[in-house]
């Protein structure tokens, strides 16, 4: 017998989650080519630019989801799953209903982590009436196993399903550089909270500035996570954001500039990654680029992103002070470190696995799929 | 939830004497105040400051070593 290709969809709302749709669907593919992979808007959080929509989904293939349309994207037996990095308040709402969780057909509900979480205890309760919950680190799955799994009884298994991993967060393939390349540009990947007063971002830009001065042969590039006019609804807002800032600065050298390119763009020519508190130095590990996160920025003591930057990043040989910064003096990521942070690059054919267990598991599916049935659902 | 609270009573209140002729200006210099950096005590404090006095000196030794212009 032949096993009928998964349908899953996959929901995005702003850029974090975008990025994750967009990564997360290349992993599915990759792992199952004839797997059915839809993309879905969620409306009621959209906060996404044109631009951002051209970047990453060109084509334009994607479904848009209201309420209703969640609802019955969840239980109407038109998906075998759903992938999301977000558990949008309605989701949780539904997922929360036992009437709704036990109703055959219903789609399985696979969640992830929206990426770095600094304060992961919010975001694990909120992931706990999720059919199956991806973590990581691995100390957040054994946490996450102790506090919100719900033991086995006589009648239903323990649940969710705990996995470990991320799309952003796949084992690097590349071995990391010893010495910094000869060619190639320097990044700072800037994050909306961190610094966070004006007097910290405006010193993070003295000091690209200073190395810029240094090393006039390489760009420096402030790597912006999007524009001024853009993501105004956006969860994390910027209140000083660096091309006003850098109006200000009285004499930015040339080879200073501002991008609001990609991170794979960024990647390309990236020869060494500074970043303060942002989830990008996993993207320059899993690439292989030299990372320095430096977090001895003005007003540290403010910025509450700090402490549990440090304590993730604590033994990863990756922290540097200011003047390690300034001369770009970088070391390699610590092995025992990347294997707690990093899972394995079969995520995607795991995700498969898990989502054909917990449909067979169930044995609640009904025998065909029914593509106009009409959700009888708790609201 | 940010959206709910935008809409309460309280908010919809406090916008609409931000516009009040009277009233309005110093409220909106108030929110300024408020809303500044300097703001939280942590900003002022000897710990602070004796910290972003290093880090300045640092830059500037680094800078002063390179000079100003490449």
């Amino acid at each position: 017998m032949t096993r009928r290709a998964p349908r899953i969809l996959l929901l995005f709302s702003d850029d974090s989650t975008l990025i994750f749709a967009a990564r997360m669907r290349a992993l599915l593919q990759k792992a199952d080519a004839p797997s059915e992979i839809v993309m879905g808007a969620y409306l009621p959080e959209t906060a996404l630019s044109d631009r951002q929509l051209r970047q990453f989904l060109p084509d334009g293939r994607y479904e848009i989801l209201d309420k209703p349309a969640l609802t019955e994207a969840l239980m109407a037996g038109h998906y075998d799953a759903i992938v999301t990095s977000r558990v949008y308040g309605h989701l949780n709402t539904l997922l929360s209903k036992a009437l709704n969780r036990q109703k055959a057909g219903r789609a399985r509900v696979i969640a992830f982590l929206g990426g770095l979480d600094f304060f992961p205890h919010r975001g694990m309760r909120n992931r706990r009436n999720c059919d199956a919950v991806y973590l990581f680190p691995r100390s957040t799955c054994d946490r996450f196993r102790k506090t919100e799994v719900r033991p086995a009884t006589q009648e239903v298994p323990a649940w969710p399903h705990v996995g470990f991993g991320h799309p952003a967060f796949l084992r690097p393939q590349k071995t990391p550089v010893a010495t910094l390349p000869e060619k190639g540009d320097i990044y700072f990947f800037t994050q909306a909270l961190s610094p966070s007063t004006a007097r910290g971002r405006m010193h993070m830009l003295k000091v690209m500035a200073a190395i810029a001065r240094r090393n006039p042969d390489r760009t420096v590039w402030i790597k912006l996570r999007h524009l001024p006019n853009e993501n105004t609804r956006h969860l994390h807002r910027e209140r000083h954001d660096y091309p006003s800032l850098a109006e200000r600065f009285p004499d930015l050298p040339a080879n200073v500039k501002l991008t609001a390119c990609t991170m794979d763009q960024a990647m390309r020519n990236a020869a060494l990654g500074v970043t303060c508190t942002s989830t990008a130095a996993i993207d320059l590990l899993r690439e292989g680029v030299a990372t320095i996160i430096h977090l001895d920025y003005l007003d540290r003591a403010l910025d509450p992103l700090v402490a549990p930057m440090q304590r993730l990043f604590n033994d990863s040989n990756l922290i540097k002070p200011l003047d390690d910064l300034l001369n770009l003096r970088f070391s390699s990521p610590d092995t025992d470190w990347l294997s707690r942070m990093f899972c394995p690059p079969d995520l995607g054919a795991d995700v498969l696995r898990v989502i054909e267990a917990l449909n067979g598991s169930s044995d609640r599916r009904p025998p065909a799929r029914r593509k106009q049935a009409k959700a009888h659902t708790q609201p | 939830m940010i959206k709910n609270l935008k809409k309460s009573f309280l908010v919809q209140g406090i916008y609409r004497l931000s516009r009040n002729p009277l009233f309005g200006a110093p409220l909106r210099a108030l929110v300024r105040l408020l809303r500044h950096d300097g703001a939280n005590a942590a900003y002022w404090s000897r710990t602070n400051r004796r910290h972003n006095r290093a880090q300045r000196a640092v830059l500037a030794r680094f800078e002063a070593e390179t000079g100003k212009r490449p």
